[in-house]
């Protein structure tokens, strides 16, 4: 049968989520149910930068899959393989969520759920997405032409102020860390909303890029 | 034999073999006290054919070499190329069948397929549990204890359904399945144990069904995949089906319809293969054909590499797109490669090599056995998993997204494919109308937009208490294991108590059948010794029989008493008595009563054959004379097997 029936997975919520020096999950201990899992950052000991130098997500999940993976818990035990299961899909997911400056934003503020989605892009940007897929519905390969220019250069732009925005996102929290109120984060700060006004925008543009790409093939 | 604690490495609780299961060979392997992966040989060699032979009754005959002799007598009852049907539903395979000459059914009532051997319908599991007990009873023999435990390879490309339906025939077979590893990954850690490479390296693995790449980063003894692609419907067959096709027209021109003669068409499917792979070693190759069925001497045909290459041409080039796509998905160009490592008997052909080579830029690695390495490396994973080792470690990746079906049939992507394995992924889900009491989720997998394009994996009933619409809030957890096997848990985010999940597989086995399957093979577990011990004497008592009737025939009974003639003729008749008690040692009494009663039509046939042999040996010593040897016109030996 398709789902397999025969070590079923007890859905074992892992955690505690409480960090341990150097904001290292203490993967030993059992959590407490339905809390919720910690974020990429900290599932990896990363520090919370989003100019984080990627090699380093790399060599954290490996230096963890070599202690967590299943297949070094196969003479502890089917109990111990199910909770290695999960613990090892977590840093998986980790090093997913921190690849790439646009996917380590959308974590940072959230842009994945609703609110992150509900964010409108301004009215200018807009009307130019609708401009451009008017020109790629009349479809003549010179306006096509212009029209990958156009978003390649808008890209690049948008781009550019995601880097800025991070710097300064970076910067607000670092000082936040030696504030020592890195669990306050409820008010939006500037550099949230400056990330958040460009993933808006990446978004639109990432559609308009992978049906240009879409087209060529 | 028993087992021997402390003198040997591998006498401790915990012992696992790796196991290919082929398409078309298999094999087990070992990790031996030295360290190093051993394939486990038998009198044939270490390949087992993936063949399965059965009597008109549908009573087992044999396994491997002795069932694969079987296939041109007995094509009906002769089950090869299994591998094909694992997990797979009867539309799915409509457009293969006309390959196998066998009876392929779709079960009432389900989707999947079973396959009618006399009386009985076999699914595609319990026909593959048959090879691996072969290969278990062959481990235990050579290794002198009972081996239970296993890791079994499966292509890369293989759905969930298909890995399950792998894990079952080993469930069938008594065997604990450890892991289901992916070919190549399992070839690179063979590879990896060999020359501990750091690096990017390619695996290219076309065996005799089934095509896989894998591109994998090798670091410090971990093996990562880093994107895995692949077509588990191309492989050696399609080479073979496509030379088959070819002969098959050019007779049909000549006026030989070969339709409706099963038989003529094993032995031409039998002959395409041998010559494929003469023309691997030599430039040109006959194709010999015996057509006693239209009454007429052997046929014929003579190909060179370069029609063979022309007519494969398409084939080959099927694999360079799956190619393509994974050094994409691993975000690599192939001249960030360090090494290709080839894996399958296919990648034998020179115009597969040549090909690889042309697209990867640098010529691929091949001093490593292609039908062995995928064995070796799943020894090397069953020691990890057993042994507690911790130098090496595999890394690998889903090779196909899962999803599930959205309002409207599109998909909601839940976990993209190349995604490391395990991967999880939690999903809410609510209902959309007043006191409804449960939900729907279709469980698909695959690349396509719509729903009904990719592989429909299950559908999952959520219960639900009623309460008004949109209320309920279930959680529904997604997590690929490592075995890239999918495991679905429901947690009422309400109460946050677990539901259980009622699960509707699509294809497959469900858990009842199994369990019937199980009770069936331990009531008859007794049996199946006896049966097995039957079969090795009925083959045994076929072979006699076959060459007694056919000596009796010949020109030697004419130098027979009749006295002589009539106790033969007699002893035959008692062996087909005996077989008919399906008893083993009946038969072996009136085999050894036949071969004694044989003696002197033996003598008086050796004696024949000998002067034939001493004839022959006079003509050739005459040719040798009268041409000068010419190096090109010897035979290539052939002793290596394609997949």
């Amino acid at each position: 049968m398709a789902i397999a029936h025969d070590e079923a997975l007890r859905p074992c919520v892992v955690g505690p989520w409480v960090l341990g020096g150097a904001d290292r999950l203490d993967w030993r201990v059992a959590p407490p149910p339905g809390t919720q899992p910690p974020d990429a950052f900290a599932v990896l000991g990363l520090p919370r930068r989003l100019l984080l130098d990627e090699d380093r997500v790399g060599v954290a999940a490996r230096g963890l899959m070599r202690e967590l993976h299943p297949d070094r818990f196969h003479r502890d035990g089917p109990e111990a393989v199910a909770r290695a299961q999960w613990h090892s899909s977590l840093v998986n997911d980790a090093v997913r969520t921190l690849r790439g400056l646009e996917r380590r934003a959308a974590l940072v503020v959230g842009f994945a759920d609703d609110v992150g989605r509900a964010h409108k892009p301004p009215p200018a940007l807009l009307e130019r997405v609708f401009d451009w897929n008017e020109q790629l519905d009349e479809g003549d390969a010179a306006s096509r032409g212009v029209v990958a220019a156009e978003v390649a250069t808008a890209c690049a732009a948008a781009r550019l102020r995601l880097e800025a925005g991070a710097r300064q996102w970076d910067v607000a929290q670092l000082l936040r860390e030696q504030a020592g109120s890195a669990a306050a984060g409820v008010t939006v700060t500037d550099a949230d909303a400056v990330l958040l006004s460009v993933l808006g925008e990446l978004r639109y543009l990432d559609n308009l890029l992978e049906r240009l790409a879409g087209g060529a093939d | 034999m028993g087992i021997q604690f402390g003198s040997t490495g591998r006498a401790q609780r915990g012992f696992a073999v790796g196991i290919d299961l082929g398409t078309t060979n298999s094999l087990v392997a070992w990790l031996g006290e030295d360290g190093r992966p051993h394939v486990v040989d038998g009198a044939h060699g270490p390949l087992v054919p993936s063949v399965i032979a059965f009597d008109a009754r549908g009573e087992l005959r044999a396994v491997g070499v002795p069932a694969d002799e079987r296939v041109q007598l007995d094509p009906l009852h002769t089950i090869y190329s299994v591998k094909r049907l694992m997990g797979r539903s009867a539309d799915e395979v409509a457009g293969e069948l006309d390959l196998l000459p066998y009876v392929v059914h779709r079960e009432e009532g389900s989707a999947a397929v079973r396959i009618e051997v006399g009386a009985r319908r076999w699914t595609p599991p319990e026909l593959s549990a048959f090879i691996l007990r072969e290969l278990k009873a062959r481990a235990s023999a050579a290794l002198g204890q009972d081996v239970t435990q296993a890791v079994v390879t499966v292509p890369a490309y293989f759905n969930d359904a298909q890995r399950q339906a792998t894990k079952d025939a080993g469930r069938l077979a008594g065997l604990d399945v450890l892991r289901i590893v992916n070919e190549p990954t399992a070839a690179a850690l063979a590879y990896g144990l060999d020359r501990r490479p750091d690096g990017r390296i390619a695996v290219y693995d076309f065996g005799g069904g089934t095509f896989d790449i894998s591109i994998l980063h090798m670091h410090e003894g971990m093996c990562e995949v880093l994107a895995t692609a692949g077509d588990t419907r191309l492989g050696g067959d399609d080479l073979d089906r496509a030379m088959v096709g070819a002969v098959f027209a050019q007779l049909q021109a000549a006026g030989i319809d070969l339709s409706g003669h099963p038989e003529a068409l094993q032995r031409l499917r039998k002959a395409a293969i041998a010559c494929k792979w003469a023309l691997s070693a030599a430039q040109t190759a006959t194709l010999r054909l015996e057509l006693p069925e239209f009454g007429r001497p052997a046929v014929e045909i003579a190909w060179t590499r370069a029609d063979f290459e022309a007519l494969i041409g398409p084939i080959v080039a099927r694999t360079l797109v799956p190619c393509r796509q994974a050094l994409k998905d691993a975000g690599l160009r192939a001249d960030q490669l360090d090494d290709v490592v080839l894996v399958g008997g296919s990648t034998r052909v020179p115009l597969v090599r040549a090909k690889v080579a042309e697209l990867f830029g640098r010529a691929p690695h091949a001093d490593i056995d292609p039908d062995l390495v995928v064995a070796l490396g799943a020894a090397v994973q069953a020691d990890i998993l057993t042994s507690g080792r911790r130098d090496l470690l595999l890394l690998d990746v889903t090779p196909l997204s899962l999803g599930i079906e959205t309002a409207g049939g599109g998909i909601a992507k839940l976990i993209h494919r190349n995604s490391a394995v395990p991967a999880s992924q939690t999903e809410e889900f609510t209902t959309s109308v007043d006191l409804q009491t449960g939900v729907v989720v279709h469980v698909v997998q695959g690349e396509r937009e719509l729903a009904h394009d990719c592989r429909s994996l299950a559908r999952l009933l959520l219960p639900i208490a009623p309460m008004p619409a949109g209320l309920p809030r279930v959680a529904v957890t997604f997590l690929i294991d490592a075995n890239g096997i999918l495991h679905v848990t429901a947690r009422d985010l309400r109460t946050g108590k677990e539901l259980a999940l009622e699960v509707k597989p699509t294809y497959g086995l469900r858990e009842d059948e199994m369990v019937r399957m199980l009770d069936d093979a331990f009531d008859h577990a007794e049996d199946d010794v006896a049966r097995r011990l039957f079969a090795d004497a009925a083959v045994d008592a076929d072979n006699v029989v076959r060459a007694t009737e056919r000596a009796m025939q010949g020109p030697s009974a004419a130098q027979l008493d009749p006295d002589e003639l009539d106790e033969i003729v007699g002893r035959v008749a008692s062996v087909k008595a005996a077989l008919a008690t399906r008893q083993a040692e009946p038969v072996k009494a009136a085999v050894a009563a036949l071969n004694h009663a044989t003696f002197r039509l033996a003598e008086v046939e050796m004696a024949r054959a000998l002067d034939v042999a001493a004839h022959d040996q006079h003509v050739l010593g005459d040719l040798a004379q009268a041409i000068a040897p010419d190096p090109a016109s010897v035979k290539p030996k052939h002793d290596r097997p394609h997949a």
